[in-house]
């Protein structure tokens, strides 16, 4: 009896050894996969393609794989909006909204179209029946809106978004849209195209190229300087100029930058035209010449906004550049993109 | 066996002692022979466990991808920036170099001066690829400004060749291990650096092959470290025992014992790694332990038979074998079970140090005696205690007569130390669970932090990966949509590089032929507008520019990414910016957390599932929480797609830290249940085998406790000689309470017998443990960092289990009576402990 009683014991006190022994093999169970987030100044794998100024000075941003952010500190912080429910992470292209601010839309890769109503805290999903990425939004006011881009796609709105009528024009990339307005607008794109609405966007006349010819290189962006003055530019430094408010265009005038202009922006209490392009060129086109300014930066700029009380240039590889005295000069603005709480989008 | 009437295996020893004294003879002769073919050398992937689907992964694609043995050229200026022309001539002349050196892998040479390292610029009607600097070097201020801005423009593809700050470039190759003669590779090296030295352009080097490299430079060092420390062993034996006739015959058997583990390492082909010479010394000496216990208990021998050495050689063996054969077979348990690792290196050293310690039972208790009985009677000068009084063993016997009477002295003291004892067994457990696996500062522990190879190393990572993981997409064939070019999986890869980016401070770049080919191709293919800087819409698209890619670069240059013409795998490499556990960890939960939202595979399906190895791997999974992870649902264009991780070095580490793990556990689980075993047989007693693991566990589990306190880890360069300790410890322990129990046999009541085994084999693990603690403090001057600190656990090690068997458990004993001893003690009955037998019976059979 006694025997049994210790190698029952001598077996238990061993198996609470072995006990005691195991949770060694569990240590240094697993990392936080989420702890300690990098914060880095610049988001060097980021790319930002589209920015907009609201009038009280607060700026979104649209980036690639779904980033929306918005700061109101000229950019020294950035909220980010996290779209990740349930959908496609597509790279937003262009952002614009009303002259009041009160409404934006969003456009991007895969016919993406997101809309708030709230200066850029909520985005909502709106169904552009589209597969084609949306390159440029051009906002006309709060029901109209017309979004361009690849596949030959004009889409308009004149219902807020909630429905989205499609016109195709063979199968051209248009890069660029502007209104002078409600009723005329003007789209740009491969070959040279320039096409011309005078209904709001219902119907489209070619008004310049649209032939497939090798020497026809592409327009990427139009602006108008007045309701006479309009400036389209393209590769390499192409440019066709109207002065009879976009009816007739005459290729090849503008002199000084040949680099690749991606976004042309006519500041509202200005006369000139800034142009942002290839290898971090920013551009004032004053009186049919173009003249470099510095940016701070070597990476392309895909969108400009001005405001009364600043500018702002986004471009890749993390770039984000500010000007306060109405883009003479522009300096990275270190920003810290991750530094506050996302919230959802709807 | 310990007794007259047992089975007397030291009579058979002698009746045959020509006939196996010849044979072992010749067996050693033999083993001469294979030694002078045993090669120093490593093989690089021998240090990851060959089961393990990381390393596999590894090896399928490891001639495609590159080989995980990597070497970095980082030039650094003091002054200014790299674009000027010394510094780019220089780049350019690294680059040659690097090419030039042996085993070096002509399609993986990259710099900013290789014709591989290209850039794609648009033109009218036409995409051009052109290398940065290839083949000339840039001399006028123009060429040069020019050069450095096309650079600017593509610093994030330049990532891992010029540093944010423009002041480092790199050049970077990998190697064929095979081809190395790591010898000549660091000489090699070294005279490249010299060559491009100056005193602008600072050169520093990282990589596998220069950290193997560095062991090889070190290895004359080390030999002489070996025949200083085999001196000393030598002179602390010798002037231990004052010079005694036959003093040389544990050294003898010891030489014997060495030439058969390295003759056994000669014959099956296994190479000795300069840096793992430490552990052929430790068996030396342990060994030579052996032999010195053997020897002593022979002279005291030759005293009680009145010089008559047939007899003495008879009784000595009778009386050491059986606590020698469990001491050896708890070396053996302590090292064998690390072979079941999988990890090459691990087995060899396993099988070679069990055929080592395996020789020595032959050596020391078959061999040892039989020289012993074909010499003359020892001439002894007067009584061997009186003579050694006056050496290190009289120094040892004063010094341990002071605690004589320590252990079976009731009080407050032996008290304190037996609660001190379980306190300190709980503490070394808890230890043992906070023991850290793998590596945790940039760089190799092999080598102090402030070795040139470590702030090498340390200065690269400051400005570039050094370590780079391996995701591997396996698709269907081109055209299928699902393959490697169809669209889905192609923006996996890119949004696989954004999430690791966006999340993991320790990720500092993702390429994939999605993120920098397809992409930039697209881009360039729509006007450089770089709203096309995405993956192309369709198949279509996506396999012309994957053409167009392909007929504008070198050979080999698209098996970086796509390795197959069918266009069925391809690779996204994570560069990171250690390999340090954490970072491995965490990659590792993030690309399967990734996955499990994007594909249908997780990462316990890569695993084999068959055999030990597939147990293995499963416990590796289970205990790293696996079994929590979830199953991916695949989004649906992805249905077909496998993702298979973690390839590339960062994979092998990763991979060698789970079976670490799992090694770990196993190793010390089943190297105590053996010892366990071992000596319950030995003392015929379960709780004797108990007793027996907690001395092991206190004797050893402080090896956790010292290394938290110094910051060592758990690694492949490790785990032997922690295993090599526990196994190696606890013969302290078996000796004394073996000669407690003879002593009890031989007659005497409990105390007397503590007493008087602790005088006689007390002296002895004492004397032993000056003889490895003379030898091993040599390695303390040793330039490898791993040495010094091995060399400082190991003397740890021997000194706490010297404690615990000399003196811990005698005071267990004398405290708690157990019944495996006490049953031998005519007028004593033990309280403690069970095993049955009939004590009294053998008592009265015996002497």
């Amino acid at each position: 009896m006694l025997r049994r009683f210790w190698v029952r014991g001598t077996f238990r006190a061993f198996a609470l050894f072995l006990f005691l022994v195991s949770p060694m093999a569990a240590r240094n169970a697993r990392a936080d996969a989420t702890a300690n987030a990098p914060d880095p100044a610049v988001r060097t794998w980021e790319n930002y393609f589209g920015v907009a100024i609201l009038p009280d000075g607060r700026a979104v941003v649209v980036g690639d794989q779904g980033l929306i952010m918005y700061s109101d500190d000229r950019g020294k912080t950035w909220t980010r909006q996290n779209l990740s429910k349930d959908q496609e992470l597509y790279d937003l292209y262009s952002v614009g909204f009303t002259s009041d601010g009160s409404r934006g839309w969003a456009v991007g890769d895969g016919g993406a179209i997101y809309r708030t109503d709230d200066r850029g805290k909520t985005w909502t999903l709106q169904q552009s029946k589209q597969k084609a990425a949306l390159l440029k939004i051009a906002v006309i006011d709060s029901n109209k809106a017309c979004a361009v881009g690849e596949h030959g796609t004009v889409l308009c709105t004149d219902d807020g978004g909630e429905t989205w009528t499609a016109s195709k024009f063979e199968d051209f990339v248009f890069f660029d849209a502007a209104f002078t307005d409600p009723m005329n607008g003007w789209v740009v794109g491969e070959f040279s195209t320039i096409l011309h609405t005078i209904d709001g966007g219902k119907t489209w006349k070619v008004q310049t190229g649209a032939q497939r010819t090798l020497n026809s290189d592409p327009y990427f962006t139009i602006a108008f300087l007045d309701a006479n003055d309009a400036v389209v530019t393209g590769l390499n430094g192409i440019d066709a100029l109207s002065t009879d408010g976009g009816k007739t265009w005459k290729a090849g005038t503008i002199q000084g930058d040949t680099h690749s202009a991606y976004v042309s922006v006519h500041p509202a209490s200005a006369s000139n035209l800034f142009l942002g392009g290839a290898d971090g060129t920013i551009a004032e086109y004053q009186q049919g010449r173009a003249t470099a300014v510095a940016s701070d930066t070597s990476n392309s700029i895909t969108g400009m906004a001005f405001s009364p009380q600043y500018d702002m240039a986004v471009g890749m590889a993390g770039t984000i550049i500010v000007s306060s005295d109405g883009g003479q000069h522009w300096t990275s603005t270190n920003s810290t993109p991750t530094q506050t709480a996302a919230t959802d989008a709807q | 066996m310990h007794t007259e009437s047992s089975f007397n295996i030291g009579k058979i020893i002698l009746r045959f002692r020509a006939p196996i004294g010849i044979l072992l003879a010749s067996i050693t002769v033999f083993m001469v022979w294979a030694t002078i073919h045993l090669q120093v050398g490593t093989r690089f992937v021998d240090f990851f466990p060959s089961y393990h689907p990381y390393t596999q992964l590894d090896e399928k694609y490891a001639r495609s991808f590159g080989g995980a043995e990597t070497l970095v050229f980082m030039l650094r200026v003091k002054d200014g920036d790299i674009f000027n022309p010394v510094t780019l001539e220089k780049i350019h002349d690294l680059t040659t170099a690097m090419d030039s050196l042996p085993g070096v892998n002509h399609e993986e040479v990259f710099s900013l001066g290789s014709f591989r390292v290209n850039y794609v610029e648009a033109q009218s009607g036409a995409l051009i690829s052109k290398p940065y600097m290839f083949p000339d070097v840039p001399k006028t201020p123009d060429g040069i400004a020019a050069l450095k801005r096309n650079v600017i423009i593509h610093q994030d593809a330049l990532r891992q060749l010029v540093s944010g700050d423009l002041r480092s470039a790199t050049v970077t190759a990998s190697f064929n291990d095979a081809a190395i003669n790591y010898t000549e590779f660091f000489n090699d090296v070294e005279k490249i650096i010299q060559d491009n030295q100056d005193a602008n352009n600072e050169i520093f080097v990282a990589g596998e092959p220069m950290v193997r490299g560095w062991g090889y430079h070190y290895l004359y060092r080390l030999l002489g470290i070996i025949l200083v420390s085999l001196i000393i062993i030598v002179i602390v034996h010798y002037y231990g025992i004052r010079g005694i006739a036959r003093w040389w015959a544990p050294l003898m058997t010891g030489t014997c014992s060495a030439l058969w583990g390295l003759g056994f390492t000669g014959l099956v082909g296994f190479q000795l790694d300069p840096v793992m010479l430490v552990i052929p010394f430790i068996l030396t000496a342990r060994d030579v332990s052996h032999g010195i216990q053997w020897q002593r208990r022979f002279y005291s021998q030759i005293e009680q038979c009145d010089n008559d050495v047939h007899t003495a050689v008879v009784n000595t063996t009778n009386l050491m074998l059986p606590p020698g054969l469990v001491s050896i077979l708890a070396d053996i348990f302590g090292i064998i079970f690390v072979s079941f690792s999988g990890i090459p290196v691990l087995h060899h050293i396993a099988l070679t140090g069990a055929v080592w310690v395996g020789s020595s039972l032959l050596m020391v208790f078959v061999f040892q005696p039989i020289v012993m009985s074909y010499l003359p009677p020892p001439r002894l000068e007067g009584k061997v205690d009186e003579h050694l009084a006056g050496g290190l063993e009289g120094a040892i016997d004063r010094f341990v007569g002071r605690f004589l009477d320590f252990p079976t002295r009731p009080g407050w003291a032996r008290t304190l130390l037996l609660t001190g004892a379980a306190a300190f067994i709980v503490f070394g457990l808890l230890s043992g669970q906070r023991a850290e696996i793998g590596y945790r500062t940039v760089g190799t522990p092999l080598y102090k932090a402030d070795a040139k190879v470590n702030t090498d190393i340390q200065e690269i990572a400051k400005y570039f990966p050094v370590d780079e993981g391996w995701v591997v997409l396996e698709t269907p064939n081109y055209p299928n949509e699902q393959s490697v070019l169809g669209p889905d999986p192609l923006r996996m890869a890119d949004d696989l590089r954004y999430y690791l980016r966006a999340r993991d401070p320790n990720v500092i770049q993702v390429t994939s032929f999605a993120s920098d080919i397809e992409k930039p191709f697209n881009q360039m293919f729509h006007y450089a507008h770089p709203k096309y800087l995405r993956i192309p819409d369709s198949i279509g698209l996506s396999g012309n520019l994957w053409y167009l890619y392909l007929t504008g670069t070198a050979p080999g240059e698209m098996e970086r990414y796509i390795p197959t013409q069918q266009a069925n795998a391809t690779c996204i490499r994570v560069l990171l910016r250690d390999h340090t556990y954490q970072t491995l960890t965490r990659l590792l939960d993030e690309i399967e957390a990734f996955n499990s939202t994007h594909v249908n595979t997780t990462q316990v399906e890569n695993a084999p599932q068959t055999g030990f190895s597939g147990i293995l791997t499963k416990l590796a999974g289970f205990f790293q929480g696996e079994h929590q992870a979830p199953v991916g649902v695949a989004k649906p264009g992805l249905t077909q797609v496998t993702s298979r991780y973690l390839g590339g070095i960062a994979g092998l580490y990763a991979g060698a830290n789970q079976v670490l793990k799992v090694t770990d556990f196993f190793n010390l689980t089943l190297t105590l249940i053996a010892v366990g075993f071992c000596c319950a047989v030995e003392f015929r007693s379960p709780f004797a085998g108990l007793l027996f693991i907690l001395a092991s566990v206190l004797g050893n589990f402080g090896a956790f406790i010292y290394m938290n306190m110094r910051g060592l880890t758990l690694t492949i360069d490790t785990i032997p000689v922690v295993s090599l300790g526990i196994g190696l410890g606890i013969d302290y322990g078996i000796y004394t309470m073996a000669a407690i129990r003879d002593e009890a046999i031989a007659g005497r009541e409990l105390t007397d017998a503590i007493t008087t085994a602790m005088r006689g084999t007390g002296q002895a693990v004492l004397n032993t443990l000056f003889v490895m603690i003379g030898g091993l403090s040599v390695w303390l001057f040793s330039p490898v960092d791993f040495h010094v600190r091995m060399a400082q656990l190991l003397i740890f090690l021997m000194t706490t289990n010297a404690i615990t068997g000399v003196i811990i458990l005698p005071s267990f004993v004398s405290r708690f009576k157990p019944r495996f001893i006490t049953r031998y003690i005519a007028t004593e009955v033990g309280d403690v402990g069970g095993g049955g037998g009939n004590g009294q019976l053998r008592v009265a059979a015996g002497r």
